[in-house]
């Protein structure tokens, strides 16, 4: 300690619930020179443990990334004050575990029942077990699958550009053969949810509610019990005014015609471009958020079906995720960052509370972590998923394209990453993977 | 003249100066001037007499001049001794007139009229008491210590009382005046009495004199008396009279009659009348002699005259001739502008013969500078060590030197530069910072991969959702323009059957119902219904198409065609009766083939040529195409609800490069390879020419208000209309380095760009005011770099995305690309 003059007066204190982990909170000189390595590892000579544990440093709820120097110049504060300094355990680096190999590129991934869900450019959703096994595939999409989602058990819903999402049957313990599945795939669809006139890119599900996303610039709401919803008649519509070509055109499309077909229970209109995605609020399921890339952050009320609440950026907002806890939305954006945004401001205030930025590309998909509340991760057209702690603006790790295959700026586009307990952070892209990289017990050793 | 004599009787020490007062009151005694004159011929006998008499001592020469201008004039002569007079007396008497001399003169003129006798006497009495002092009146006393103290009476002052001096001299003696400087009195007299010091008048009256200047005031103080020193009258007249270059003497008459002395009129009486004398008619014996030495000199040679001399040296420098080299050199002259050639440096150790050790190569250096070349080497000489100075030989390099000093000197221009100082930032136009005009496209974000030959077209669906492009491979793809995913691919050309053929331009219908693809490939545009809208859109477009199919079976369209041209309000071209009898031959709608059916062909209009433009109209139903090779038919407006073409011009204005419809007037824009033309549509007029002044244009856009224009040129231009302003550019931007391609306006922001074969993007802002009195407002913000260049081609196409300021560019490289904010 002599080498540096300076010292800062420092009081540790923390709010993990392990009890073997609090300090006294005396507070103490530490030399302004130090890091997060250092106070580290003063924490652990306090706490006396006999293997160190790494501890990350939060002064006024920032994340602590530069000396103490650094940060008390930056912030104009004396070295007389005493810091107020949070520990917390520190998050290990995502390594990489595994790849899956996929057929085309993976537009969408879900995780539910010890299964993960993608969705592929192929138009074939497909489940996986944990050993990278597909355990089966659902085609009956006549276009890109651009969303998928877990239901329940037995239920799955998938949408894309074929403008429908279909609502599949699924059952647990299926050991038909891979040879059979070409039979009875089209068995599984248990309707098909007409609607939309564009791509539907986003689903969310919620209780007994879909939620679904799309170009044609409307949010469509769905039931998961096809039931409650009114039944669409495929060749109903336009019955004279078919041109030539058309005709044997919809005879083809409609050789799955025996599926039912159901209508939304509702289209919400506002925006005014493609809507990217649309999610449920967390504790609220009559309230929902939509980014589109007219630059807007809506909120609306899905009893009613309107608008509550409208939030315009300026630029075009590619995907949203919900932080319950932290009770803030945070939104990729075409500008290549995150804007965290907190929803219950009026619209008066400055709608941006805060950027995450580190992406060279399109942000597409973002993902809470199940373990803690500050985390998310994001997944980007630049090729890289990134680990953020939103009380930092620099990223924490950025996880990048682990197959050789793949080339820096042309197949390494990711467009779907999941946060999920116990499997990690997946994401998918354009080189066809599944990547899994290690995303929970991050806080352990 | 009685002054005259009287003064001259009286005091000789100060003759002069009584003169010169004189000559300045001449004019006094001339009123009485018989008596005057009398006067002067009564005393000039006494006046010479007593000059004889008392004034011994007066110089000869005044003698002298009196006596020789006494005939000519009686002034002159006392101007001539008036001169002379130098004495310290007289010109305290120029610089003061006491009060006395005038008192003096006053009564001198007062006793004008005295006796001659009365004179005498004074003048006795005068003498008498300067040379004697045992005058009765002389009181003897003695001093309290005894010495004779001789009082004298008070001399009266009368007429010719010498009082003049005592009056104007104080007699306190040479003691400074600042000794009675407390007293009251400024010295005594001869009889111990005070003389009282001037009336000096109170600080104010000295204030006021000072200010008011009285006339004559000089502002000095007579040493003597105290008193303040003015000028009089007389000498301020005098003064004046200096000042004004005028005589000061009265009696001189400037203006006298000349008497011509030496005229140039010879007198018919001569002067004398002596003969000429012989020897003015004989010639002269002594120069005849003085000639002959001459003669005799010049033909022994001793003189040569000057012509010879001349001769011989001519003929002497013909003999032993010296070339001039610098004779026709022109002269240096010494111009401020002219430089002097530098100076070589001189030589340093290194040139010694003997040079010290340091100096000298090592055998791997000079290894090294033998190896280099003579032109790369740091000095053109090895350093070489002699003993003596004797040793060294002759210099072998030296002509070789100087001849490369000479090419130095002369292949170097040696100009003084005029460098004005101004500084460049100056020059440069106040422009807002580009950041404060976002968005505008910054980098590329999506590239579009799988084409296999170079992207000439390309198409923004006007959702904003599926961008088309066109490729040499012969296909159109359509992508997901996030992703870069492609949707969809047809195979429009065969290119291994038609290798020269190309997809040239391909645009989407601008309506936002339907998804019909207009795409110019060779002679043939084919409208594709790509399956990737879904049932509804794709059958609205489908319809679309086979609307016109009824409308082109019934009543075989030529009759019906004339009539609707007539009634059709906006669009209808120049086409008239003639035109639709044409349109056979200008355009061939054709149903597609069951082949081309299952490429999602729609239908496929064959032109007689190849169609290098297309461009729909806003509202989706005609559209315009180009064929620059069919002469008068170049531009046809196709209609897609009636399958009807029409050629709207019946003469060929040269190649036609571009047309565009006008975004919301019922006018057409036809670019050719020099001029834009614009025509009105429904009165079939030409409305404006432009001259963009460029050799070769490539293409237009118009900014969607409809006022403003850009244009592309192959020669590197972009040139910037103002079709409210003249017919020529409002700015011509010249930045690219190749052929400028293609050129696009933001349909909703105010961005353009340009794209050109160096394969760069350039993004500009472009404000265009409502006010017209301003001017719109470029500003440069981004150039976009990524295409690569194959066959020195760059980037082919731009389109803006319909509403985000994202930029879509294809190239050369088979690849388009995304470009955002």
């Amino acid at each position: 300690m002599a080498e540096d003059k300076s010292q800062a007066k420092i009081k540790f204190f923390t709010r993990e619930s392990d009890e073997s982990l609090h300090v006294l909170d005396t507070p103490l000189f530490a030399p302004v020179s130090l890091k997060r390595y250092g106070l580290s590892e003063i924490v652990n000579h306090l706490l006396g443990l006999e293997k160190p544990i790494p501890f990350d440093f939060l002064v006024d709820g920032e994340l602590l990334r530069t000396s103490l120097q650094e940060y008390l110049t930056k912030k104009g504060l004396s070295t007389e004050t005493i810091l107020n300094v949070e520990y917390t355990r520190a998050v290990l680096p995502p390594s990489y575990l595994n790849s899956f190999d996929n057929d085309d590129w993976v537009s969408a991934l879900d995780v539910g029942g010890n299964k993960i869900v993608s969705g592929s450019y192929d138009g074939i959703v497909r489940t996986w077990n944990l050993s990278g096994k597909v355990e089966k595939q659902y085609s009956g999409h006549s276009g890109a699958v651009r969303a998928v989602k877990y239901v329940s058990n037995t239920r799955m819903v998938s949408g894309g550009n074929d403008r429908t999402l279909r609502l599949w049957k699924t059952k647990n313990d299926d050991v038909k053969n891979l040879d059979e599945f070409e039979d009875v795939e089209n068995a599984h669809t248990l309707a098909i949810l007409e609607g939309h006139k564009a791509p539907v890119v986003s689903i969310d599900v919620r209780g007994e509610k879909i939620l679904s996303a799309s170009y044609d610039n409307t949010i469509g709401i769905w039931s998961t019990n096809y039931k409650e919803m009114t039944a669409v008649d495929p060749v109903s519509d336009l019955g004279e005014k078919l041109s030539t070509a058309s005709k044997k055109r919809r005879k083809l499309a409609l050789k799955d015609g025996s599926i039912r077909r159901r209508a939304p229970l509702s289209l919400l209109e506002s925006h005014k471009a493609p809507v990217e995605q649309a999610i449920f609020d967390s504790n609220d399921s009559t309230v929902g958020y939509s980014v589109s890339q007219d630059h807007m952050i809506k909120t609306w009320d899905l009893v009613t079906s309107r608008c509550v609440d409208t939030k315009t950026t300026s630029y075009s907002l590619l995907s949203i995720v919900e932080m319950p806890a932290r009770r803030l939305l945070a939104c990729g954006s075409s500008a290549r960052h995150i804007i965290l945004h907190d929803p219950r401001m009026d619209s008066s205030s400055k709608i941006i509370q805060k950027q995450l930025i580190g992406h060279n590309n399109f942000v597409v998909s973002l993902d809470t972590c199940p373990e803690n509340e500050y985390m998310l991760c994001s997944g980007s057209h630049d090729g890289t998923v990134r680990v953020w702690d939103v009380r930092s603006d620099a990223p924490l790790y950025t996880i990048t394209r682990e197959d050789k295959s793949v080339q820096k700026g042309i197949n390494d586009k990711v467009f779907a990453v999941k946060w999920a307990k116990d499997v990690g952070i997946i994401s998918g892209g354009q080189d066809k993977k599944l990547q899994f990289n290690k995303g929970d017990n991050l806080f352990k050793k | 003249m009685v002054c005259d004599k009287k003064d001259r009787s009286e005091n000789k020490p100060s003759v002069s100066t009584k003169r010169t007062v004189e000559s300045l009151e001449v004019e006094e005694p001339k009123p009485t001037d018989d008596e005057l004159n009398v006067n002067g011929l009564i005393d000039e006998s006494d006046s010479d007499d007593e000059d004889e008499d008392e004034d011994e001592f007066q110089s000869a020469e005044e003698g002298i001049v009196s006596s020789k201008f006494q005939d000519l004039d009686e002034s002159v002569a006392d101007g001539g001794s008036d001169s002379d007079a130098d004495s310290d007396a007289e010109f305290n008497k120029l610089l003061a007139v006491d009060e006395g001399d005038e008192a003096e003169l006053e009564y001198d003129s007062t006793d004008f009229s005295d006796d001659t006798s009365s004179l005498r006497d004074k003048l006795s009495g005068f003498k008498s008491k300067t040379i004697l002092t045992d005058d009765s009146n002389v009181i003897e006393t003695k001093f309290s210590d005894g010495k004779p103290r001789i009082i004298k009476p008070e001399i009266n002052p009368v007429y010719d009382s010498d009082d003049t001096d005592g009056e104007a001299q104080n007699t306190i003696g040479n003691i400074p005046l600042s000794a009675y400087d407390e007293m009251p009195h400024i010295g005594y007299d001869i009889n111990g009495k005070r003389i009282m010091r001037p009336a000096k008048g109170s600080a104010l009256d000295a204030l006021l004199d000072s200010i008011e200047l009285p006339e004559g005031w000089t502002g000095l103080l007579d040493k003597n008396s105290g008193a303040s020193l003015n000028l009089t009258d007389e000498e301020l007249k005098f003064i004046a009279k200096i000042q004004n270059n005028e005589q000061t003497d009265d009696s001189i008459n400037p203006y006298e009659p000349l008497v011509d002395w030496f005229t140039r009129h010879e007198e018919i009486m001569p002067v004398t009348a002596i003969p000429e004398p012989k020897r003015r008619f004989i010639p002269s014996t002594s120069e005849a002699k003085r000639i002959m030495k001459i003669v005799k000199a010049i033909r022994e040679g001793r003189i040569i005259p000057p012509k010879k001399l001349k001769e011989m040296r001519e003929k002497e420098d013909a003999e032993n001739h010296n070339y001039d080299l610098w004779e026709n050199s022109e002269t240096t002259n010494d111009h401020i502008m002219n430089l002097r050639a530098p100076k070589l440096p001189p030589p340093t150790n290194e040139e010694s013969y003997n040079p010290p050790e340091e100096y000298l190569l090592t055998p791997e250096e000079r290894e090294e500078w033998e190896k280099l070349d003579p032109s790369e080497r740091e000095r053109s000489f090895i350093p070489q060590k002699f003993g003596s100075l004797r040793k060294v030989p002759g210099y072998t390099e030296s002509v070789r030197e100087r001849f490369e000093r000479s090419l130095d000197l002369y292949l170097a221009p040696r100009v003084r530069k005029n460098k004005l100082n101004i500084d460049p930032e100056s020059l440069i136009p106040e422009l807002p910072s580009p950041k404060d005009l976002r968005p505008f496209p910054i980098r590329c974000s999506t590239v579009y991969q799988g084409h296999t030959g170079k992207i000439r077209a390309l198409s923004i669906d006007p959702n904003g959702l599926w961008l088309a492009t066109g490729s040499d491979d012969g296909t159109v793809r359509i992508w997901e323009i996030l992703t870069g995913r492609e949707v969809y691919k047809v195979t429009i050309i065969d290119i291994s059957e038609n290798k020269e053929d190309h997809i040239d331009a391909i645009e989407w219908n601008p309506e936002k119902s339907i998804g019909l693809l207009a795409v110019a490939a060779a002679e043939n545009i084919y409208l594709i219904v790509p399956p990737i809208f879904g049932f509804e859109i794709e059958n609205n477009s489908r319809l679309k198409v086979e609307n016109g199919f009824g409308f082109d079976t019934f009543g075989n369209t030529k009759k019906a065609n004339l009539n609707v041209n007539s009634d059709d309000e906006e669009d209808d071209s120049a086409g008239d009766s003639k035109t639709s009898a044409v349109n056979k031959q200008v355009a061939q709608w054709n149903k597609a083939t069951q082949k081309q059916i299952e490429n999602d062909i729609a239908i496929v209009i064959t032109c007689r040529k190849i169609v290098k433009k297309l461009s729909w109209h806003r509202k989706g139903d005609y559209f315009v195409t180009v064929q620059p090779e069919s002469g008068h038919t170049s531009v046809l407006i196709h209609q897609l609800s009636k399958h009807l073409t029409q050629s709207p011009f019946k003469k060929s204005k040269g190649i036609i490069m571009d047309t565009k419809f006008h975004p919301f007037k019922p006018q057409l824009f036809v670019c050719s390879q020099r001029y834009v033309r614009i025509y009105d549509l429904s009165q079939q007029v030409l409305v404006k020419k432009l001259l963009p002044g460029a050799r070769w244009l490539s293409t237009i856009d118009i900014h969607p208000r409809g006022d403003n224009l850009i244009a592309s040129s192959f020669d590197k231009r972009v040139l910037w209309h103002d079709l409210d302003l003249s017919s020529t550019p409002y700015k011509t931007l010249r930045y690219h380095e190749k052929a400028v391609r293609s050129v696009a306006f933001h349909k909703k922001l105010p961005l353009f760009c340009s794209a050109a074969d160096d394969g760069t993007i350039h993004v500009f802002h472009a404000t265009v005011y409502d006010d017209m009195m301003k001017n719109p407002l470029l500003v440069p913000l981004k150039k976009l770099t990524g295409h690569q260049l194959v066959n020195s081609l760059g980037v082919l196409n731009t389109v803006w995305h319909p509403r985000e300021a994202w930029l879509f560019s294809s190239g050369a490289d088979n690849t388009a690309r995304l470009w955002t904010t």
